[in-house]
């Protein structure tokens, strides 16, 4: 059972705020999990960004485990169940779970074709469960309370609360955690303290690098998993990054770009060769190379092995049609 | 049609987890699929197999995408085309300069020009630092198949992957491919796509016009080989890829070691010596002059005058007719071959002990072992590619438990290493015997029911000291406890076993107190576990299985009993010898004291080889007649009367029979040069000569008689039936399928027999004067006496014989590496140069036999096993003295 807490997304920090002032939460929650599938070992995968939330994972590993919860008895009564808490080796695409697991294996930070799914064939070849710190933690409330209390929360295809994270860009930034079913809108104007049009704001990018770009007038979308991709949205992991009128549309995109290019993995084709060659161009001028430039994203986006170099160049293609038609405007 | 899924309107059967590229592939579809290997997992790099689904938008990767009922896939489309050539441009822009669209090139190249990317073909410089591969980095285009097959097959692991995105390149841990660690297995050579990676030695050669299947000359571990030739020429040597030995693997010795065929030394005539000089002779003459000397020798002194050595490098077919031409014709049994002087302790010990005298097990044993004993053995340089395949196992989770003198590199991978000294395999496995019993976790319902004498080995045991096994075998009490109730826990385990415990005074009794381990245990015929001694050359268990031995004739039957005599004289026409013949050993002694007045000798360079060099030297020049069937000018055939030129493995038809026991085909590329000629025709020609009506047509007539003889073992041996992967005896009939396993269902004997053996040291042991402990053995980069390898471009690899000491010795002994030194026995002495190893045991040193200028063997002393008559080459008091 593996709590991955390789948060990569630029300008995110939901998992930072949960392991660094809820670590008990993330550590019941993996426990708790574990018993349910019969895992003997769970792995609380910490990016090395995050050296605070490393040492309070550890403590508080150390501390559920003197306290015989941990160890040889889960929770003082059950089955052996460990704990190891693992920093992260800095690189982005650990976050995916074959990845993370070939790290823990000693190899290459590198995606693994899936089939087989780690809860098939996971780390060291044995069935692996791995969810991130935010799922994690919402598990203890949930086996307090019961599933229809959560249930009750949120939409009917997304039960629940969400954790999103405001960036510097919003007039409020900061973690929020609301219920499902609140339009984006609202989060942006209510929670961000940020009014959602064309005169302040530019667009949000949404859920990282993986994510969607959305103009202001693209925000009045529910957040529920069903109705976000109905729409083509990808909420992610739920970080907003706010992004100002008058921005330089071209140069974000080939920031993330940058972004992109440093940390594909290497391993296929379109992603590793893509990336780069989709920088260059961009470097030499995104807006007089968009022909190849959308020729060479639409490589990744349709032959890349993992979701990274499939779905990165998603916002990268968005920021450069508005740029194009900002020129054009 | 559930069960079914459809690929460019063609139906095909779901199949498991079948990848949609396998099953394409299956009904003949090319994909470009430049990062893949079969048999391997999925790299999923190149993307360039993506094809289409019906009801999906995104196209797939193929090679890592299962077929399921009811797909409906699509290879080609005019975006599919365009989506390929997109990424394989974007790839070939990415890297690899010196590529260009070549239909006539690498695979990669042909998908080029295929796809329509040109490519730029740039110069590039390759790293040519290494005598048999060179890498180009400007050839490289990171599909990472050398990765895979370097770990997932050889595992050596030269090759990685270092830095990301972009700056992500090929890496093989030195500043020069020569310094790396790889050992030229060329497993990366056959995977890359690219020619990156390739050879040196066959860069220029022409691409091969014919392919024969044969089976590799070197080992015992019988790989099946395509030998490639070109006008005329064998221009490489592949692995047979559905092989059941090898799989496609190959080492370096059967991948590269080829040259020697076309050496301008290779003999080509016969020859007759006229005083200190040979003459080039008729065939004619030389055998005429052969058979009138035998005749003339055999009339003056009896069949004792006669000996014959037939050659383990040779086939089935002329090792029988030459066993047979000695005993029909001059009714000697002065018959062995050189089983003797390595595993015969081995095989009268298992003999002995369950009733056959060969492996119990087979190769597929090691991928389904939990627990593997290597003892006495070093496969990843002796038998490399069962070396690799024993690592892999072991990688993949099995227990490896290694006792070895030496840090063998698989001790390197083993959870226990115990390093006895040289000798003490006895004592260290009654130890290990006596903590199962002891302790209570031996199998006691296997022992019951399968095994007789545990109570006389318990009581022996019982009476023995582990304080004393500790003082003699230099292991500690913990480490053999550890060992003892880790063999338990984890067993029945594959015993995989060398010439370290069978080349002693104590060899036999080395391996019945390895069988004693095994049976407590409960390994013997069990899947996964038993007894596996790795022979040392290509056909040594043929030949002992043909009855190249002074007591038992084809398939084992003793000679001492009259009705097996009665039985071969129904096939032969007279019955063989009664009396039991001489080992090699004896016929030397024999020689040396001017008993034994001639010897024919097949293919084996006793002067090299053969122990004691001082006295195998005498004994040589004191014949009357020696007559060598050889393939170059060895020290022996420099010191016959008739040297007859032989054809060699890629030049004779025939069978082999590999460790497994496994009889496969050996087929000829090339002709022999010259007048040599294989050796079976000239054992023919010879019995003609002396008056035999011999007319077998060919080696297939030769194996129907052998089939004949033997009935239980080889009944169902036949030529036409060793196509593809051969055949395990026992074989008794035309229907059999062959035998992978012994002793499955019972012993041949009844029940095994467990063996008390006391412990003896050896007369090597602890001699005056002579501080250190010698082991010979072999290094991965050469063969035996290198007659083959030496003339190969492999050579260059280990072009000398070194000495190698504990870093302790040599730094008390003030030797610096490289250094020439003198090594003196109580039976001679030589010069060689000497470097410190860590991998040797402080008082122990090394040293191989490979090159004749060494004579490693003026070393080795007249010590045997005094059964077996084995050599003691594995132990010889020595000192070593800056020369």
């Amino acid at each position: 059972m593996i709590a991955n807490g390789d948060e990569g997304d630029p300008g995110s920090f939901i998992d930072r705020v949960l392991l660094e002032r809820d670590p008990h939460g993330v550590l019941e929650g993996l426990a708790l999990s574990a018993f349910a599938v019969g895992a003997e070992l769970g792995v609380v995968f910490v990016r090395s960004e995050y050296p605070r939330a490393v040492q309070r994972m550890r403590e508080a590993a150390l501390e559920a485990e003197r306290a015989g919860l941990l160890g040889a008895r889960l929770g003082g009564e059950g089955p052996p169940f460990a704990v190891r808490v693992v920093e992260g080796f800095g690189s982005y695409v650990c976050g995916e779970e074959t990845a993370l697991i070939a790290t823990l294996e000693g190899e290459r930070g590198e995606v693994r074709p899936r089939p087989p799914f780690p809860t098939e064939h996971g780390l060291f070849g044995r069935p692996t469960v791995v969810n991130n710190v935010e799922t994690l933690v919402n598990v203890p409330w949930i086996v307090e309370r019961g599933g229809d209390a959560f249930a009750a929360i949120g939409t009917q295809h997304s039960n629940g609360t969400k954790v999103l994270c405001l960036n510097a860009g919003f007039g409020q930034p900061g973690i929020v955690e609301v219920p499902f079913g609140l339009s984006l809108r609202d989060v942006i104007q209510d929670w961000g303290a940020t009014s959602c049009n064309e005169s302040e704001l530019a667009g949000v990018l949404v859920g990282g690098p993986m994510g969607s770009f959305l103009t202001p007038e693209r925000c009045d979308v529910t957040l529920c998993w069903a109705a976000l991709a109905e729409r083509g949205v990808r909420l992610g992991h739920g970080g907003l990054v706010a992004v100002p009128r008058g921005t330089d549309l071209a140069g974000l995109a080939t920031q993330l770009l940058r972004f992109v290019a440093a940390e594909s993995c290497g391993r296929c084709v379109p992603c590793r060769a893509g990336s780069a060659r989709a920088l260059e161009l961009a470097s030499r001028g995104a807006l007089e190379h968009a022909p190849a430039l959308r020729s060479v994203l639409g490589l990744m986006r349709s032959a890349s092995l993992c979701p990274f170099g499939r779905e990165t160049p998603g916002p990268i293609q968005s920021l450069l049609e508005l740029a194009e038609r900002g020129v054009r405007a | 049609m559930t069960d079914h899924a459809s690929i460019d309107g063609r139906a095909v059967a779901v199949a498991g987890d079948e990848s949609v590229l396998a099953a394409a592939r299956r009904l003949g579809f090319e994909l470009p699929a430049l990062c893949h290997l079969d048999g391997m997992r999925p790299e999923a790099g190149c993307r360039l197999c993506v094809v289409e689904l019906a009801g999906t938008t995104q196209p797939v990767a193929a090679c890592h995408t299962a077929l399921r009922a009811g797909m409906e896939v699509r290879t080609d489309s005019p975006s599919l085309r365009e989506l390929r050539r997109g990424l394989l441009a974007l790839w070939i822009e990415e890297r690899a300069p010196a590529l260009r669209a070549d239909p006539a090139g690498s695979e990669l190249e042909r998908w080029m020009h295929r796809l329509g990317v040109p490519g730029r073909g740039a110069a590039s410089t390759p790293d040519r630092s290494h005598p048999l591969l060179q890498f180009d980095a400007e050839r490289c285009v990171l599909c990472r198949r050398c990765v895979h097959v370097c770990a997932d097959v050889q595992g050596a692991f030269v090759w990685n992957v270092i830095g990301r995105g972009r700056e992500a390149h090929l890496e093989f841990g030195a500043e020069r491919f020569a310094d790396s660690a790889c050992v030229a297995c060329g497993a990366c050579v056959e995977a890359c796509p690219s020619a990156a990676i390739s050879d040196r030695d066959r860069a220029e050669a022409p691409a091969p016009e014919q392919r024969t299947r044969s089976t590799c000359g070197y080992c015992g571990v019988g790989c099946q080989v395509e030998i490639g030739v070109a006008a005329g020429r064998v221009v490489r040597i592949d692995g047979a890829r559905a092989a059941a030995v090898n799989r496609g693997h190959l080492c370096a010795k059967g991948r590269y070691a080829h040259a020697w065929q076309r050496s301008s030394e290779r003999l080509d005539r016969p020859l007759l010596r006229r005083g200190e000089r040979f003459e080039p002779v008729s065939w004619d003459n030389a055998l005429g002059f052969a058979a009138e000397r035998l005749d003339a020798i055999h009339r003056a002194h009896g069949p004792d005058a006669l000996g014959v050595l037939t050659s383990s490098r040779s086939t089935n077919e002329a090792a029988y007719l030459l066993q047979k031409l000695f005993r029909v014709r001059f009714g000697t049994n002065h018959v062995d071959c050189c089983a003797r002087v390595c595993h015969a302790s081995t095989a009268q010990a298992l003999r002995a002990v369950t009733g056959a005298g060969a492996a119990s097990a087979c190769y597929d044993d090691i991928e389904q072992a939990r627990a593997i004993v290597v003892a006495g053995a070093n496969p990843t340089e002796a038998h490399p590619v069962l070396g690799a395949r024993i690592a892999q196992r072991v990688r993949a989770g099995a227990r490896l438990f290694v006792i070895d003198p030496r840090r063998i590199e698989l001790a390197d991978l083993a959870q226990h290493h115990l390093a006895l000294r040289p000798g003490t395999n006895v004592a260290l496995f009654d130890a290990l015997a006596k903590l199962l019993i002891e302790e209570d976790r031996y199998d006691k319902a296997y022992v019951a029911e399968r095994c007789e004498g545990f109570e006389t080995l318990a009581s022996h045991l019982h009476a023995t000291s582990l304080d004393d096994a500790v003082r003699i075998t230099g292991v500690s009490l913990a480490a053999l406890r550890a060992f003892a109730l880790d063999l338990a826990s984890h067993g029945p385990a594959l015993f995989v076993t060398g010439l370290g415990l069978s080349e002693l005074t104590q060899g036999v009794a080395s391996v019945k107190a390895l069988c004693n381990l095994a049976l407590l245990t409960g390994a013997v015929g069990r899947e996964g576990a038993g007894l596996l001694p790795l022979r040392g050359q290509n056909n040594v268990q043929g030949n002992a299985d043909m009855g190249a031995s002074p007591d038992l004739l084809t398939g084992y039957q003793p000679v001492a009993d009259p009705a097996v005599r009665a039985h071969f004289a129904r096939h032969w026409g007279v019955p063989p010898p009664s009396r039991r013949g001489d080992t090699l050993p004896e016929m030397l002694d024999a020689a040396a004291a001017g008993r034994l007045r001639a010897l024919w000798v097949q293919g084996e360079d006793l002067a090299q080889s053969d122990p004691n060099q001082t006295h195998v030297l005498a004994a040589l020049e004191r014949l009357e007649l020696l007559v060598v069937q050889e393939l170059f000018m060895t020290e022996t055939a420099r010191r016959a009367h008739v040297v007859l030129p032989a054809a060699g493995v890629l030049e004779q038809s025939g069978s082999f029979t590999n460790a497994e026991r496994r009889v496969q085909r050996v087929r000829p590329a090339v002709p022999p040069p010259g007048e040599a000629r294989p050796d079976w025709e000239v054992i023919q020609a010879a019995a003609q000569r002396l008056g035999l009506d011999w007319r077998y047509p060919d080696p297939a007539a030769v194996l129907a008689e052998i089939a004949r003889v033997a009935p239980p073992s080889f009944g169902g041996l036949a030529l036409e039936r060793l196509d593809g992967d051969g055949l395990q005896w026992p074989c008794p009939d035309a229907a059999h399928p062959g035998t992978r396993r012994l002793h499955t269902q019972g012993f041949l004997r009844g029940r095994a027999q467990l063996s008390v053996v006391p412990f003896t040291a050896s007369p090597e042991a602890s001699v005056p004067g002579f501080p250190l402990t010698l082991v010979t053995g072999r290094v991965r980069d050469q063969y035996n006496v290198g007659t083959m390898t030496r003339r190969t471009p492999l050579s260059a690899l280990a072009p000398c014989d070194w000495l190698e000491l504990a870093p302790a010795d040599a730094a008390a002994l003030g030797i610096r590496d490289g250094a020439r030194v003198r090594v003196v026995s109580r039976w001679g002495a030589i010069d060689a140069p000497a470097r410190s190893s860590d991998r040797v045991a402080p008082g122990t040193c090394f040293l191989s036999f490979h090159h004749p200028e060494t004579h490693t063997n003026r070393l080795t002393g007249p010590q045997r096993d005094p059964e077996s008559h084995c050599p003691e080459y594995k132990l010889t008091a020595v000192r070593v003295e800056l020369g």
